[in-house]
């Protein structure tokens, strides 16, 4: 039997980040599904200027509350990233990957908060801007979420890489979770073709580059939560006592 | 001696997969082609071309990624979908 | 040779990591379940990709079949083979991992990723071809299915010759762990994972 560190705080602060992660997703659902028309998209990026503007000025005080719920869904990409790298924190003997993971998970939030300013920004003033003006933004907002790959892609990478190359039994999360991190990062490349299409499957409002890249980052942070529920509740991927480093120290 | 290097080379079951392959590569080019070109019955040829893509695609987890040797549940798993999406695939091609 | 794996082995085998013939008639999953998972993922967006493909074909029958012609047949052909071939000494170089480990392991491995990167060049250059002929996404429907899928499977094939070259270092040693075998098992079913997607699309877009 191994014995492993038992610390309540850190239990309590991992608890903490997984709720981070599934209010972020609750919070995207009202703001961008049921309210803000990012998904479904309400918008389609073949149409003309002025048919934005007409569809943005009908709902345009739903496109503003739903744009305070996608702020408040994105900054708590913060403290969801930092919890998964605190966990991968305690494993190692001279931090590297969770500095990395850090520096992704920064990126990544600002990026996402630019999709909630310019949401905003398309729906402030449409009858006074240039209806091309209020275009741009609605393609400002997709293309930092979709087009974003390297950033979030490379950030699932880097929560995979020290689970796979981590020793037997000292892995922060559990292997299959670095899969399933690998495989979000694969599903966001089709969102780099929105640079290329306006109508059909790869446009930003299309199956392909649209949907695949969110339900997959969705469901990534759904698992990534429920992965540090895991680690909540002490079950499983503990530093042991003793081990090669002194796991009370990460913890300290 | 050249029988006996032959017979080594086709005991072993990966060798066999990689002709049966190659194989149905040519089969596949020559029904999508050849078929469809001179005596044109297109529906027949789809159906083929696409039949024998998903004997191939079933071949190579069989034996390459050695499914064979794997749990029922992994090992149908993978029958089912190639089985599935051969049958949608020639639905929405053929039918 | 057989013997300096299952030395090394700490753990008593499980689950028919046997390194002996007999192993066939034990069930074992290849690599590790996390590596299905991802192939199981993978397999699904390909799934909705053929989906989409095939819905095209059935919409717009006559402008596939006229944009098909101007395809390089050989070329699909030819990168079929690479893969094929590719794929096949992968599975060689597992195969002598696990039962006679010696330096024709990696040797194999090697093979695979030549097969893999003709497979880049092929299709670099018909890619250069095509858009020197003034084809590009923007051509038509057919055009940009072809460009954006195949480009997608291209990244996979990239990100799997990056797996194959950790395979590769793996395969190197002297003697192999059961958690270097895992290593090795998980690399090459992707690396299958990537010439299966191909086998498909080859037929959906060259063949149909």
């Amino acid at each position: 039997m191994q014995t492993t560190v038992n610390d309540p705080l850190f239990r309590k602060s991992m608890r903490f980040c997984a709720w981070s992660g599934y209010m972020a997703v609750i919070f995207y659902i009202i703001g961008g599904v049921i309210l803000g028309g990012m998904t479904p998209p309400l918008l389609n990026s073949g149409e003309a200027p002025e048919v934005f503007v007409r569809k943005i000025t009908d709902n345009q005080f739903q496109i503003q509350i739903a744009s305070v719920f996608m702020m408040i869904s994105f900054a708590l990409f913060g403290s969801f990233g930092a919890g998964i790298a605190a966990q991968t924190r305690r494993f190692e003997t001279n931090p590297v990957f969770s500095y990395v993971q850090i520096v992704f998970t920064a990126g990544g939030q600002v990026i996402a908060l630019l999709v909630a300013f310019s949401w905003a920004l398309m729906a402030f003033r449409p009858e006074t801007y240039h209806p091309t003006v209020v275009m741009m933004f609605t393609d400002f907002a997709y293309f930092c979420a979709l087009f974003s790959v390297p950033l979030f892609g490379g950030w699932c990478v880097m929560i995979a890489l020290p689970i796979l190359v981590a020793e037997e039994g000292k892995e922060p999360f559990p292997r299959w979770v670095a899969y399933v991190n690998l495989w979000a990062a694969l599903l966001y490349i089709p969102g780099q073709l929105i640079l290329f299409f306006k109508t059909g499957p790869f446009a930003w409002h299309g199956f392909v580059a649209l949907w695949i890249p969110y339900i997959a980052y969705f469901a990534w942070i759904w698992i990534m939560s429920a992965a540090m529920s895991k680690v909540a509740k002490a079950a499983g991927n503990e530093p042991v006592v003793g081990g090669a480093r002194s796991a009370a120290g990460s913890v300290a | 001696m050249t029988r006996s290097v032959e017979s080594g080379f086709l005991r072993n079951a990966n060798n066999i997969a990689w002709i049966v392959l190659v194989g149905s590569t040519l089969f596949g080019w020559w029904l999508g082609y050849t078929v469809k070109n001179v005596q044109g019955d297109i529906r027949l040829a789809t159906a083929g071309v696409l039949v024998t893509a998903f004997v191939k695609t079933w071949i190579v987890g069989f034996q390459f990624m050695e499914l064979k040797q794997a749990p029922s549940w992994l090992r149908h798993g993978f029958d089912a979908w190639v089985i599935a999406m051969c049958v949608v695939l020639l639905i929405l091609c053929v039918g | 040779m057989t013997d300096s794996i299952t030395d090394n082995r700490r753990a008593p085998p499980v689950g028919g990591r046997m390194a002996t013939p007999d192993c066939a008639t034990q069930k074992h999953v290849p690599g590790e379940v996390g590596i299905w998972l991802f192939v199981a993922g993978d397999l699904l967006v390909f799934s909705a990709f053929f989906v989409v493909i095939a819905l095209g074909y059935r919409e717009q029958t006559e402008l596939f079949a006229q944009s098909r012609t101007t395809l390089d047949m050989w070329v699909g052909v030819l990168n079929t083979f690479f893969l094929l071939t590719g794929s096949w000494f992968v599975a060689k170089g597992v195969e002598s991992c696990r039962q006679a480990h010696g330096a024709a392991s990696s040797r194999y491995i090697s093979l695979g990723i030549l097969f893999g990167l003709l497979f880049v060049a092929n299709k670099s250059f018909e890619w250069g071809l095509k858009i020197a002929n003034g084809v590009t996404p923007k051509t038509n429907d057919f055009f940009m299915y072809f460009f954006s899928f195949t480009g997608i499977h291209l990244v996979h094939v990239l990100v799997g010759l990056g797996v194959l070259l950790v395979v590769r270092n793996v395969s190197r040693r002297p003697e192999l762990s059961k958690k270097d075998i895992r290593t090795i098992e998980s690399g090459a079913t992707f690396w299958h994972l990537v010439d299966l997607l191909w086998i498909v699309l080859f037929s959906l877009f060259y063949l149909l």
